[in-house]
C-alpha cells in the first residue's frame, strides 16, 4: 500500500513536469512576443532587443528550458506585467475562492447526485428510473455558461433573488456553486445509479436479503459501500472537466477566483500569470486526483489488505 | 417443514421456467435436489426463500414454510421468515460474500439487526459460529475480508452466516461445486454434522448425484423445469423408475472409479424457451415411444413413496 501511494505521488509529479514543459512550449509559439507587450507598440528596436536580452529569449532553447524548470520549481514566473506584482502572488490570492466554489460544488453534486443515482437505480427500469436517467442526461446535455446567463437572468434580474456577480456573503456562492454543480451532479448521478443496479444483482446483495434484514439496511450497508467504488473513480476522472467549467462560471458571474484572473491574463497577454495560474490548476488536479486514490484505497479493502487464498 | 405446490415460475416475457413442481422436506428431514444444469433446481430454492431475481415471477401454486404460504403472505412477513426460520447458502461463496465486509461482522448482522445483541456481544457469537464450523482460528478470520480466505474457509464462513439466525431448514444451492474434492467432503461431512447436532432440515441442490446420495434420504429428481422422479434415495439408486434417473445413476462411479465417467446422455437439456412439447425428455430419452412427443407425463405414484413422470415407468431398467 505504501509503494502504491508512492507511485501515484510519482505519477503527479510527472503529470506536473509535463504541464511545465507543455506551458513552455506554448508560450514559445503562441503570437504576440512577450517582450513587445511589454514595452509597448511603439517601442524602437534597439529597446526590444534589449528587453529580449534581459527576458533570455535570445537563449538557445534547451537553456531557456532548462532555467524555466529551475523557476517552476521556485514558483517563480517574474512580475505579473500588468499588476505590479509576483504572477504566483497575484495567483495565489485568489486561490481560496476558486477552491471555495469547487468544493461547494462537489459538495452539492454528491449530496444530490448520489441519493437521486440510488433511488433511480434500485428499480431499474421503472419509472422513476427513468425519470431520473432522462433529466440527469438533460441536465449534463447543458452547458455552463448557458445556465450561468439564464440564471442570471432569472435571479438576479427577473425576481431579484440573488446577487448576479462577485463574491461575498452565501448569497454571492449560490449561483455560481449551482451552476458549476449541475452537470456534475448528473454525472455523480447516472454512475451511481448504474452502480447500484448493477450491485444489485450481486450474488452477496441476495445473502444479505437472505438474512431478513429491512430493505434500507441492505442498501446502505451492502449496496451503496459498493456501488461507491466507481464514483469515486469517475469523480476523479471528472476533476479536470470540473476545473474547466470553474473557469467559464467563474467568468459569467465576475467570481474572484483563478479563472476569471486567468482569462484577463490572456486577454492581457499577461504570459507570466497565465503560467503561474496553469501551473497552479495543474497542481490542484493532481492534489484532488491523489485525495481521490486515497480514498479509493480507503473503500476496497482488496487492494488494502492483499489476497491471501 | 417446507412445502413446495404446484409452483410455476415465469419470466417477464412470459418464459415458463418453473412448470408446476412440487417437494416437500419435512422437520429434521434431508433432501437432494438433482438434475442438470438449467433444470430449474436454483429457482426452485430461491423461490422456496423468497428472493426470485428480477425478472422472474412466481405465478402460481404454493410455497408454504411452516403451513404458510410465503407467496400470498406480506412482505414483511416473508423477511420474517427469510433468516429465522429459512436460511440459505450458495454455489459461489466469494461472490455471495460482500467484499468490502469483514467476515465476523457479516455473520452477527442478522444477531445485532434482528436480535438487538450489542456489538461485542454479537462479535463473540459470530467466533463461537466459527468454531462450530470448524473453521481454524476463528478469532483471527472473523476480521479477515472473504478474498483472505480458502474456498473452504468462505463456504464455512457461510454456512456460519446462514446458522447465525439458528433457522429450521437450510436451502444449499451446490455447496460444494465451487471447491475441490477433499474439500467437498468436509464440507458435506459439516452439514451432515450441523443437521444432526441441531435438528436442522435441508434441501441439498446439486447436479451431482453422487456429492448428495450420502448425506439425503430422499430425492427430487428435476428435468426442463419439471419433476422427473421422487421417492426414497437407496430406491432410485438401486430402482430408478424414470429413463433420466437411470442415466444420472449410471453416471455415478463406483468409490474405486478414478476417473468419472463421460456423460451417459447425449444431448443436452433444452432451454426454458424451447422445450418440446409432450415430455421434455423425449428428444434423449432411449425409451420413447410416439406418444412421448405428443403426451405431456403427469407425475404419478408408482411404489410407496415413489412418484415418477413416465408413461413407461415400468419398463425403466437401471
Ligand atoms: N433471472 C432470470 N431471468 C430469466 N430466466 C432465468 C433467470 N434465472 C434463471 N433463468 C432460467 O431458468 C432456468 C433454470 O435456471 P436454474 O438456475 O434454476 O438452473 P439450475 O438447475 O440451478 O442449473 P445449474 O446447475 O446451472 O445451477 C435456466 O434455463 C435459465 O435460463
Ligand atoms: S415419457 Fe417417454 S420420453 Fe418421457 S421419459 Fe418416459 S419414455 Fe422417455
Ligand atoms: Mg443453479
Amino acid at each position: 500500500m505504501g509503494r502504491l501511494i508512492a507511485k501515484r505521488i510519482g505519477i503527479g509529479v510527472l503529470v506536473l513536469w509535463g504541464a511545465v514543459t507543455l506551458m513552455f512550449l506554448l508560450v514559445r509559439v503562441a503570437p504576440g512576443d512577450p517582450a513587445t507587450v511589454l514595452v509597448g507598440a511603439t517601442a524602437t528596436h534597439e529597446q526590444l532587443a534589449a528587453v529580449r536580452q534581459s527576458m533570455g529569449l535570445n537563449d538557445p532553447l534547451f537553456v531557456q528550458y532548462w532555467h524555466y524548470l529551475g523557476d517552476a520549481a521556485r514558483l517563480d514566473f517574474g512580475d505579473s506585467t500588468t499588476l505590479s506584482q509576483p504572477a504566483m502572488t497575484a495567483v495565489l490570492h485568489e486561490t481560496a475562492a476558486t477552491l471555495q466554489l469547487i468544493l461547494a460544488a462537489t459538495v452539492l453534486a454528491l449530496v444530490v447526485g448520489l441519493p437521486l443515482g440510488a433511488y433511480a437505480g434500485q428499480r431499474p427500469g421503472r419509472f422513476r428510473d427513468r425519470l431520473i436517467s432522462a433529466a440527469t442526461l438533460g441536465l449534463q446535455a447543458i452547458p455552463n455558461f448557458w445556465v450561468g446567463i439564464m440564471f442570471i437572468l432569472l435571479f438576479a434580474g427577473t425576481w431579484g433573488l440573488l446577487p448576479s456577480s462577485g463574491a461575498g456573503g452565501i448569497d454571492h456562492l449560490v449561483l455560481p456553486a449551482v451552476s458549476l454543480a449541475m452537470p456534475f451532479t448528473a454525472i455523480v448521478a447516472r454512475l451511481t445509479r448504474s452502480a447500484v443496479a448493477a450491485s444489485t444483482a450481486e450474488a452477496y446483495v441476495r445473502t444479505a436479503r437472505s438474512k431478513g434484514i429491512p430493505e434500507r439496511r441492505v442498501l446502505f450497508g451492502h449496496i451503496l459501500g459498493n456501488s461507491l467504488l466507481p464514483v469515486v473513480t469517475v469523480v476523479g476522472l471528472q476533476i479536470g472537466a470540473l476545473i474547466g467549467g470553474d473557469v467559464v462560471v467563474e467568468n459569467v458571474y465576475s467570481w474572484p477566483g483563478i479563472g476569471s484572473l486567468l482569462v484577463t491574463a490572456v486577454n492581457n497577454r499577461d504570459y507570466n500569470v497565465v503560467q503561474a495560474a496553469a501551473l497552479l490548476i495543474a497542481g490542484i488536479v493532481v492534489v484532488l486526483n491523489l485525495c481521490v486514490d486515497l480514498l479509493y484505497l480507503r473503500l476496497d479493502p482488496r487492494i488494502r489488505t492483499g489476497g491471501r487464498a | 417443514m417446507l412445502a413446495v405446490r404446484d409452483l410455476v415460475v415465469r419470466t417477464e416475457t412470459g418464459t415458463t421456467v418453473i412448470d408446476g413442481v412440487g417437494l416437500t422436506v419435512p422437520r429434521g428431514g434431508a433432501v437432494g435436489l438433482v438434475g442438470e444444469s438449467g433444470s430449474g433446481k436454483s429457482v426452485t430454492s430461491l423461490a422456496a426463500i423468497g428472493l426470485l431475481p428480477d425478472g422472474l415471477l412466481a405465478v402460481s401454486g404454493a410455497v408454504e414454510v411452516d403451513d404458510v404460504d410465503q407467496l400470498s403472505a406480506s412482505a414483511d412477513a416473508r423477511r420474517g421468515t427469510r433468516g429465522k426460520k429459512v436460511a440459505m447458502i450458495f454455489q459461489d461463496p466469494l461472490a455471495a460474500l460482500n467484499p468490502r465486509q469483514r467476515i465476523g461482522r457479516q455473520i452477527d448482522e442478522i444477531l445485532r439487526v434482528r436480535d438487538g445483541l450489542g456489538r461485542a456481544e454479537a462479535a463473540r457469537a459470530a467466533v463461537e459460529l466459527l468454531r462450530r464450523v470448524d473453521m481454524p482460528d476463528p478469532e483471527k478470520r472473523a476480521n479477515d475480508y472473504p478474498h483472505q480466505l480458502s474456498g473452504g474457509q468462505r463456504q464455512r464462513a457461510m454456512i456460519a452466516l446462514a446458522l447465525a439466525g439458528r433457522p429450521e431448514l437450510l436451502l444449499c444451492d451446490e455447496p460444494t461445486t465451487a471447491l475441490d474434492v477433499t474439500v467437498q467432503k468436509h464440507i458435506l461431512h459439516l452439514l451432515a454434522r450441523v443437521r444432526a447436532e441441531s435438528g436442522l432440515a435441508l434441501l441439498l441442490v446439486s447436479h451431482d448425484l453422487r456429492v448428495i446420495s450420502h448425506v439425503v434420504t430422499d430425492l427430487v429428481v428435476m428435468y426442463a423445469g419439471r419433476i422427473a422422479e421422487t421417492g426414497p434415495v437407496r430406491d432410485l439408486l438401486s430402482s430408478p423408475r424414470h429413463p433420466y434417473t437411470a442415466a444420472l445413476v449410471r453416471n455415478v462411479p463406483s468409490p474405486r472409479a478414478r476417473v468419472a465417467l463421460p456423460a451417459p446422455l447425449p444431448g443436452t437439456p433444452p432451454e426454458p424457451s424451447d422445450r418440446p412439447g409432450g415430455c421434455a425428455f423425449h428428444p434423449r430419452c432411449p425409451l420413447a415411444r410416439d406418444r412421448c412427443a405428443t403426451d405431456k407425463p403427469q407425475l404419478r405414484e408408482i411404489g410407496t413413496g415413489r412418484w415418477s413422470a413416465c408413461h413407461y415407468a415400468e419398463e425403466v431398467r437401471p
